[in-house]
């Protein structure tokens, strides 16, 4: 059902894929839904699994009184109609997806990233407008910057200039900070 | 160093939060929101084969903008006229600022929320937050969910609401029984709207009577106002009342805002004059009480917006509760009726 997002009164069918906003009927907003052929078809039911019928057949890895219907693309293990996860145009068992959203092998399964160079870059730019801190977050700066070089960074291909311009103010707060403890021991 | 593969592009829109960045990028076979956080980035993606509907509400936060972008800067511009040197370049920058302000949200339209329903989610998509943005990722997106899922022909449609029973009419109060929506007795709206009626009235009083006690009663009947003003806001998120009286008490928010800048500024002025009576409350009131309205264009002018914005929506908002109470109470003696 589609419902009126300010005051959740259902929207009238004639009010779909209109070219423009439409008054809704309930609270008279304006309001625009394109719906698609999701909304009226009907959710598959999900399947529990075949039970083994004679003592030769291949048995679930996971359930091993089912019958296995196909084997996991990336680990091989036999599977059961109830533990395959069809993902990515592949045939998956849950402890492979588990393994690859905790190692970040299944892109598509990632919700979350830090940003390592953007980190970095702010950990160079912002002390230094306060001069001092620079002394402990310089080479903080350069430590994030290298060690995290090769570490993915956004899920939108970015380029590694926020590593190297980090990599760059880094060192030279760190050289500027050695010239200057280097004049104060030698005056 | 390889190149990475550019699999996604970025739609129209983007909101900018006090932390974080929204905005969409359009997949292979998914839509991908991004949630940036400066140092941390959140993903939400949905599949084009799951989208049941794109769902774009017109909102009034636009116009509400431009009314106190517009109402800054005509009140700097009102500071401006009678300062003199430097004061009076500040207040005509700071009116400048505002204006620009105002035009780049003319020139971005009109402002909306969009959301997405998949059969198991309703997410608001954050970066859709103008409507010409919301139409542009509309029809971008538009033929590719149809690739993924086909077109939606007139007769599946008809056939899902034959199935749901949805062919009725919903009336204009219906929608409480059907959305389920908490009812709000109103009666906080209606003690701001005689509080603001009252307010206006002691603003008028204050006008032509410079007396301390009057300054004072008017601050308390505006502090009652904001305390009500703050209960109403609150009680009114997700209740059945008018959006228009929603939206009164909104503007209320704005004018007591206004209201407390421009005390705040005659204060500072009144101090500067005075410097003495800073850290004397008592002398810094009646130091304010004792200043005419009619001494100065601009503070006239004030006192007139005031008290006419007071009235306009103390009588819009009596007018509003008092109409949506009776509904109420109308359809509470004929239940049923349809």
């Amino acid at each position: 059902m589609i419902r009126c997002t300010a005051c959740l009164g259902p929207l009238r069918r004639d009010i779909f894929n209109t070219p423009g906003l439409t008054s809704c009927p309930s609270c008279s907003v304006l309001i625009r839904a394109d719906v698609f052929p999701a909304l009226v078809r009907e959710q598959p039911e999900g399947t529990s699994g075949e039970v083994l019928a004679i003592d030769d057949e291949a048995g679930c890895f996971f359930h091993p009184n089912k019958k296995a219907v196909i084997s996991c693309d990336a680990c091989g293990r036999f599977l059961c109609s109830l533990c395959d996860v069809e993902f990515d145009d592949r045939h998956l068992c849950v402890s492979c997806i588990e393994t690859g959203r905790n190692k970040h092998k299944i892109k598509t399964l990632e919700n979350h990233r830090i940003l390592y160079d953007t980190t970095a870059l702010a950990l160079a730019v912002i002390p230094m407008l306060f001069i001092w801190p620079s002394i402990l977050t310089a080479p903080l700066a350069l430590f994030t910057a290298i060690y995290y070089w090769n570490a993915p960074t956004s899920i939108i291909p970015r380029t590694k200039v926020r590593l190297v311009a980090a990599i760059v103010l880094a060192g030279l707060q760190i050289v500027g900070w050695s010239v200057f403890f280097y004049y104060l021991a030698t005056r | 160093m390889t190149k990475q593969e550019k699999i996604y592009k970025r739609l129209p829109g983007k909101k900018k939060g006090l932390i974080g960045i929204y905005t969409l990028w359009q997949g292979p076979d998914h839509l991908l929101a991004i949630d940036s956080k400066r140092f941390s980035e959140d993903y939400k993606r949905f599949y084009y084969n799951d989208i049941q509907a794109i769902i774009t509400r017109r909102t009034s936060r636009g116009k509400i903008y431009n009314l106190i972008l517009g109402v800054f800067c005509v009140f700097f511009v009102l500071l401006a006229l009678p300062s003199r040197g430097g004061g009076a370049v500040f207040f005509m920058v700071m009116a400048g600022l505002f204006l620009l302000a105002l035009l780049v949200n003319l020139f971005l339209g009109p402002t909306c929320v969009c959301h997405l329903q998949t059969a198991v989610r309703f997410e608001r998509l954050p970066s859709l937050n103008r409507l010409k943005n919301a139409y542009k990722a509309v029809k971008i997106l538009k033929p590719l969910i149809e690739k993924a899922q086909g077109s939606l022909t007139p007769e599946a449609l008809e056939t899902y609401f034959l199935g749901n029973s949805l062919k009725r009419s919903v009336g204009p109060r219906e929608r409480d029984a059907s959305s389920g929506r908490r009812h709000e007795h109103g009666n906080f709206h209606k003690a701001l709207a005689i509080l603001l009626l009252v307010y206006g009235v002691i603003i008028f009083i204050d006008m032509f009577i410079n007396n301390p006690g009057v300054s004072l009663i008017m601050s308390g009947v505006g502090m009652a106002a904001v305390v009500v003003m703050i209960i109403a806001l609150v009680r009114q998120q997700g209740s059945d009342i008018y959006n228009a009286l929603k939206s009164t008490t909104w503007a209320t928010l704005a004018l007591m805002i206004m209201e407390m800048v421009l005390g705040y500024v005659i204060a500072m002025t009144v101090v500067f004059k005075n410097p003495v009576i800073a850290n004397n409350q008592w002398e810094m009131i009646k130091a304010i009480s004792e200043i005419s309205p009619f001494d100065s264009s601009w503070h006239l002018g004030i006192y007139i917006f005031s008290i006419c914005a007071s009235f306009l929506l103390g009588i819009a908002g009596l007018v509003l509760v008092s109409r949506f109470q009776k509904e109420y109470a109308q359809l509470n003696v004929q239940p049923g009726t349809e």
